[in-house]
C-alpha cells in the first residue's frame, strides 16, 4: 500500500491541483489523429518515429552485409559481380554511419532528454520533426538507388579521384555527395535542438553539476556535431563543384590535391566515431547505477571524461592518413594523441566497473548487453591503440584488420549500448517490458556471432586480406577465417532478428505490464508521464532525485511541483538559465502543423531532383520547400500576448523574452558556430591548396584585382552593418519605417558587395577550371553569396512581418535572429576579402 | 546567474582544453609549413628550427594551462559566475580539465624532441 504524501511538506504548487487544470494539459499537448498524425512534433512521437525509421535503415544496410558476407563465404565466388559489390559496401557503411548511427543517437537523444530534464518537450519541436522528416524521405531514396544501379561505389569515405568527373562520370557520386549532404543538415538541426534543450530547458535547481550524464554525452556529441560537421559538409560541396564545374579542387595537374579531401573528411570522420560512442557511454552511464542500484562512481570525472574525449578527437583525424606520405612529426602528433584518447575511455571503463562492482548486479538483458559492450568495446580499444602506432598502421592500413577494428569499436561502442537501451528504456514508450527470455537468446547471439565475424577478421588482415575486395584466390590462407566471419555474421543476424520479433510480440500486446520504475532507477524519466511530458516539474536538489526523494515522483504526479497546468492555454515550458537553472520565463512552444512535414519532403525532392541532374525542375521543389519552412514560422513569434505566469513556489515569469536570454537567439548562435567552422574549412582549403602548389597562386599583383577594389568591398560590407545597426536603433524606438528602408538599403549593399567581390576577379581573368587558385577564390565568393541569398529571404520575411505588424520594439525575436545571421554574413565577407587580396600579396 | 555570462563561464571551463587545442593546430601548421617550404633546414639560437617551435609553443601553452589551473584552484575563472554546488563544480571541472590539458600539451610536444620533422 502506497504511503499517502505528507500534507506538510512545502511544494511548489498547492495540493490537490482543480481537475480542470489536468484536461487542459491534455488536451494542449494531444496528439492529432487519423492522417493529420504525421504532423505531430511531440518528442516522445518524433523520437519513437526517428528510431523505428534509424533501425529500419540498420535492418537494409546489414541485409547488403550480409550478401556481402555470403559473396566472401567461399574464394572466387560470383554471387555478387565486383561493380554491385562496390555499391553494397558503399552503402553499408554510408547507411550505417550517416543513415543508421549518427541519426539513432540523436533520435533516442529527442526521445530521452526531455524526460530526463523533465521539460515539456525539446525547445523546437518542429524543427525536430522536420529533421526527421527530411531524414526519412531523403534516406529512403538514398537506399533506392541500389534498385536503379545508381548508388554510390566509391567507398564510404568517397575519395577522390576516383569520385570525381573522370573516373566516376555517372550520377552514382552524386548519390552520396548531395543525398548525404543534405541528410547532414538534420544532424544539425538535432544539435541545435540538444545544445539549447539540454542548456536552457532544465527543471529548476538541475544546475549544472546535477546534469543527467547522459545529458553531458549528448551535450558533447552535440558540440562536436556543430564542429565536425561542417567539414564534410564542405568537403562534399567541393566535390560536387569539382564534378559540376570542374573546379579542380583535388585535381593535383591543376594546382588540386585529394588529400584535401583526406583532411576535411576524416577532421569530420574521427569525431565521427565519438559522436556515435559518447551518447552510447552516456546510455551506459545511466543504465549501469539502475543495474548496480549504486550512484556512479566517479561522476565528475566521467564528466571531464567526456568533454576530454570530445576535445581530444578532433585531434586524431591524421591517423586515417599514415600511409599518405604526411612528414614523421606531423604524424607524430597524430599518434600522440591517438594514444591520449584512450585515457578518458579508460575512466569511464573503469568507473562503469566500479559501480557495478559496489553494487549489487540485477542480470537483465540490458546488463549483459552492457557488458557485452564493455568487453567488445576493450578490445576494439587496445586494437585502436595499435593502429595509432605508425609503423603498425603501415602494416595492417586498408586491411582486414580495419575493418575488424572498427566494427568492434562501433558495433560494441554503439550498437550494443543501443540494444541494452532498448531493453532497458522500452517501458517508458509502452509501460510494458521486452521479453527478457528473447533478450538473452538476442544477447547470446549477437555476442557469439560478432566475435565469431569479427575477430578472425584480425587474423585474415595480417595475412594481407585488403578491405573492399569482392573476392580473392583459394591458394592464399584466407578461405576459412572468411567461411567462419560469414557464419557468424549470420548468428549475428539471427540475434538482430530475435530482437525485432521481440519488438513485433511487444506491439501485439504480448509484452509483460512494467510497474512505473521497474529497474528502480533514480532519474526522472521514470516519473510516469503523457504528451505533455511530466504533470509537473520539480525542483531539483540531486543527481539522483528519485532515490534521494522517494515521494518526489509522486508529487510530480499530483501536480505539486512548478507549472502543474498550461496557464496560457497553449503547449509551454520553463526556461531556466544556462548553468544555475534559475526559472527565467514560459517559452510557448509550436504544436502539430504540415508545414515542417511539407519542408521535409520538399527539400528532399529538391535534392533528389539535383542528384539527377533536373536542375531546372529542382527550384520548384526548393521554392516550396522555402515557402514550407516560412508557413511554419510564421506564428512561432508570439510576442508578450500573455502577462507574467505564476508556476508555482512564488515564481512569477514572462511568456516573452528578447536578445541573448531568448531561446531562438542561442539557436541562431549554434547554427552560426556551425557556419563559421564551415567557413573555417574553406579559409583552410585555401591555405592547404597555397600550401602544396604555390605555383598556381599569382606571382606578382598586376595579376590580382587593384586595391580599389578591395576598398570598395570593404566599404560596402561596413556600410551594411551599419544599415542593419540602423535599422536596430530604428526598431528600438518603434520607428517601422526608417527600419524598413534601411533593410533594404542594407539589402542593396549585401548584393553590391558579392556583385563586387566577384567583378573584382572575374575582370582579371581569373577563371575557376583553370587552377585551384581560381577554384577556392570563387568558392569564397560564392559562398558569401549563398550567405547573401539566405539573408534576401530572411529579410524579406523580416519586411513581411512588419508590414503585417507583427514586429515592434516589444516584439523583435524575428529581427534580432536576421541582425545575428547578417552582421556575421558582413565579418565573414571582410575576412574574404582580406585573405583573396591580401594573401597572394603577401606571398607573391 | 545572468544568461548574458554564460559564454564567459563556459569557455572559462573549456579553456585549458582550447589551449591543448590552439597548441595542436599550431605545432602541426608549423612542421606542415617548415616541411613544405624547406624551413626544417633553418636554426633558431643554433637550435632546429622545428624542434625550437615546437618546444616554445609547448612552453607557452603549458605555461597557459597552467594559469588556468593557479586560477580555478584560487578560486577564479568561471566558478564566480555560479552558486552553491554548481560553483564548487566549475571550480573543480575547470582545475581538473588544466590538469589533464597540462599532461596532453606534454604529451603531444614530446615527439618533437625525438622524430625528424619532415623525414
Amino acid at each position: 500500500m502506497t504511503a499517502p504524501l505528507d500534507a506538510d511538506r512545502p511544494l511548489p504548487s498547492v495540493l490537490p491541483r482543480p481537475p480542470e487544470e489536468l484536461r487542459t494539459l491534455e488536451r494542449v499537448w494531444q496528439a492529432p489523429k487519423g492522417l493529420s498524425y504525421i504532423t505531430a512534433v511531440n518528442n516522445n512521437i518524433i523520437g519513437a518515429m526517428y528510431i523505428g525509421t534509424a533501425l529500419l535503415f540498420f535492418v537494409i544496410a546489414g541485409l547488403l552485409a550480409l550478401a556481402m558476407r555470403a559473396q566472401l563465404a567461399v574464394p572466387e565466388n560470383d554471387l555478387l559481380d565486383h561493380g554491385t559489390y562496390n555499391q553494397f559496401f558503399t552503402v553499408h557503411g554510408t547507411g550505417m554511419m550517416f543513415l543508421f548511427a549518427v541519426p539513432v543517437v540523436e533520435a533516442i537523444g529527442v526521445y530521452l532528454i526531455p524526460a530526463m530534464l523533465a521539460a515539456r518537450d525539446l525547445p523546437f519541436p518542429r524543427l525536430s520533426a522536420f529533421a526527421f522528416w527530411a531524414y526519412f524521405f531523403g534516406g529512403c531514396a538514398f537506399f533506392a538507388s541500389l534498385i536503379f544501379d545508381a548508388a554510390p561505389n566509391g567507398g564510404w569515405f568517397m575519395y577522390p579521384p576516383l569520385t570525381s568527373f573522370t573516373f566516376s562520370p555517372g550520377i552514382n557520386s552524386d548519390f552520396w555527395l548531395l543525398g548525404i549532404g543534405f541528410i547532414e543538415i538534420s544532424a544539425i538541426a538535432g544539435a541545435i535542438e540538444i545544445v539549447v534543450g539540454i542548456l536552457r530547458t532544465r527543471p529548476p535547481g538541475m544546475s549544472l553539476d546535477k546534469l543527467p550524464i547522459y545529458c553531458w554525452a549528448m551535450l558533447v556529441m552535440a558540440g562536436m556535431i556543430i564542429f565536425g560537421f561542417p567539414a564534410v559538409i564542405l568537403a562534399t560541396a567541393l566535390l560536387e563543384i569539382e564534378r559540376a564545374f570542374h573546379w579542380p579542387f583535388f585535381i593535383a595537374d591543376l594546382g588540386g590535391d585529394p588529400l584535401l579531401w583526406q583532411h576535411l573528411f576524416w577532421f569530420f570522420g574521427h569525431p565521427e566515431v565519438y559522436i556515435i560512442f559518447l551518447p552510447a557511454a552516456g546510455m551506459v552511464s545511466m543504465m549501469v547505477p539502475a543495474i548496480a542500484q549504486h550512484r556512479l562512481v566517479g561522476h565528475d570525472w566521467v564528466v571531464l571524461a567526456l568533454v576530454g574525449t570530445g576535445f581530444f578527437s578532433f585531434g586524431l583525424w591524421v591517423h586515417h592518413m599514415f600511409t599518405t606520405g604526411i612528414p614523421q612529426l606531423s604524424l607524430s602528433f597524430f599518434s600522440a594523441a591517438s594514444m591520449a584518447v584512450s585515457v578518458p575511455a579508460g575512466i569511464q571503463v573503469f568507473a562503469w566497473i566500479a559501480t557495478l562492482g559496489k553494487g549489487r548486479v540485477r542480470w537483465t538483458a540490458a546488463t549483459y548487453f552492457v557488458l557485452g559492450f564493455l568487453f567488445i568495446f576493450v578490445l576494439g580499444g587496445l586494437t585502436g591503440v595499435m593502429v595509432a602506432v605508425i609503423p603498425f598502421d603501415w602494416q595492417v592500413h586498408d586491411s582486414y584488420f580495419v575493418v575488424a577494428h572498427l566494427h568492434y569499436v562501433l558495433i560494441g561502442g554503439m550498437v550494443f549500448p543501443m540494444f541494452a537501451g532498448l531493453y532497458y528504456w522500452w517501458p517508458t514508450l509502452n509501460s510494458t517490458l521486452l521479453s527478457e527470455r528473447l533478450g538473452r537468446w538476442a544477447f547470446w547471439l549477437m555476442f557469439i556471432g560478432f566475435n565469431t565475424a569479427f575477430f578472425p577478421m584480425h587474423v585474415s588482415g595480417l595475412l594481407g586480406m585488403p578491405r573492399r575486395v569482392y573476392t580473392y584466390p583459394a591458394d592464399l590462407g584466407w578461405d576459412t577465417l572468411n567461411l567462419v566471419s560469414t557464419v557468424g555474421a549470420f548468428l549475428l543476424a539471427a540475434g538482430v532478428l530475435v530482437v525485432l520479433v521481440d519488438m513485433a510480440r511487444n506491439a501485439m500486446g504480448h509484452g509483460a505490464p512494467a510497474s512505473d520504475n521497474p529497474w528502480r532507477a533514480g532519474t526522472l524519466e521514470w516519473v510516469p508521464n503523457g504528451n505533455y511530458a511530466t504533470r509537473s516539474i520539480p525542483r531539483i536538489t540531486s543527481l539522483y532525485p528519485l532515490w534521494d526523494d522517494p515521494d518526489l515522483s509522486r508529487e510530480i504526479q499530483a501536480g505539486g511541483h512548478f507549472l502543474p497546468g498550461a496557464p496560457t492555454n497553449r503547449r509551454e515550458t520553463i526556461v531556466t538559465s544556462p548553468i544555475d537553472a534559475t526559472p527565467q520565463y514560459l517559452m510557448p512552444m509550436p504544436g502539430p502543423h504540415w508545414g515542417h512535414v511539407l519542408a521535409g519532403f520538399f527539400t528532399a525532392a529538391h535534392f533528389l531532383m539535383l542528384t539527377v541532374q533536373l536542375y531546372w525542375l529542382s527550384i520548384v521543389p526548393g521554392v516550396l520547400a522555402i515557402a514550407s519552412v516560412v508557413w511554419w514560422v510564421w506564428g512561432l513569434d508570439k510576442g508578450e500576448d500573455h502577462p507574467p505566469q505564476d508556476i508555482g513556489g512564488g515564481v512569477t515569469v514572462p511568456v516573452y523574452v528578447q536578445g541573448p536570454r531568448n531561446h531562438s537567439w542561442w539557436a541562431v548562435v549554434v547554427l552560426l558556430l556551425v557556419d563559421g567552422t564551415a567557413f573555417v574549412c574553406l579559409l583552410f582549403s585555401y591555405l592547404f591548396l597555397w600550401t602544396v602548389s604555390p605555383d598556381v597562386w599569382p606571382r606578382d599583383a598586376a595579376a590580382l584585382p587593384s586595391p580599389t577594389w578591395l576598398a570598395g568591398g570593404l566599404a560596402l560590407w561596413g556600410l551594411a552593418a551599419g544599415a542593419m545597426a540602423w535599422a536596430s536603433r530604428a526598431l528600438a524606438r518603434d520607428r517601422s519605417w526608417p527600419m524598413r528602408l534601411a533593410l533594404l538599403g542594407g539589402l542593396g549593399l549585401l548584393i553590391a558587395g558579392v556583385v563586387t567581390d566577384a567583378t573584382a576577379q572575374i575582370l582579371t581573368g581569373l577563371k575557376g577550371a583553370e587552377s585551384a587558385y581560381g577554384a577556392v577564390v570563387y568558392m569564397l565568393v560564392a559562398y558569401q553569396g549563398f550567405h547573401v541569398a539566405v539573408l534576401l529571404v530572411m529579410t524579406l520575411y523580416t519586411l513581411a512581418r512588419s508590414a503585417f505588424g507583427l514586429l515592434g520594439a516589444a516584439r523583435r525575436v524575428t529581427f534580432d535572429n536576421t541582425m545575428l545571421m547578417w552582421h556575421y554574413t558582413c565579418a565573414q565577407g571582410v575576412v574574404a576579402l582580406l585573405l583573396v587580396h591580401l594573401f597572394p600579396r603577401l606571398v607573391a | 546567474m545572468r544568461t548574458r555570462r554564460f559564454p564567459a563561464a563556459f569557455a572559462g571551463m573549456m579553456a585549458a582544453f582550447l589551449v591543448w587545442a590552439a597548441h595542436f593546430t599550431v605545432v602541426y601548421g608549423v612542421n606542415g609549413l617548415a616541411c613544405a617550404r624547406g624551413l626544417d633546414r633553418l636554426a633558431v639560437l643554433g637550435f632546429p628550427f622545428v624542434p625550437f617551435a615546437v618546444a616554445a609553443a609547448t612552453a607557452v601553452a603549458l605555461l597557459l594551462a597552467a594559469g588556468v589551473l593557479v586560477r580555478a584552484l584560487l578560486g577564479g575563472g568561471p566558478a564566480p559566475h555560479a552558486q552553491g554546488d554548481a560553483r564548487r563544480f566549475l571550480r573543480w571541472f575547470t582545475a581538473a580539465a588544466a590538469g589533464a590539458a597540462l599532461i596532453a600539451i606534454l604529451w603531444n610536444g614530446l615527439p618533437a624532441l625525438q622524430v625528424p620533422a619532415c623525414g
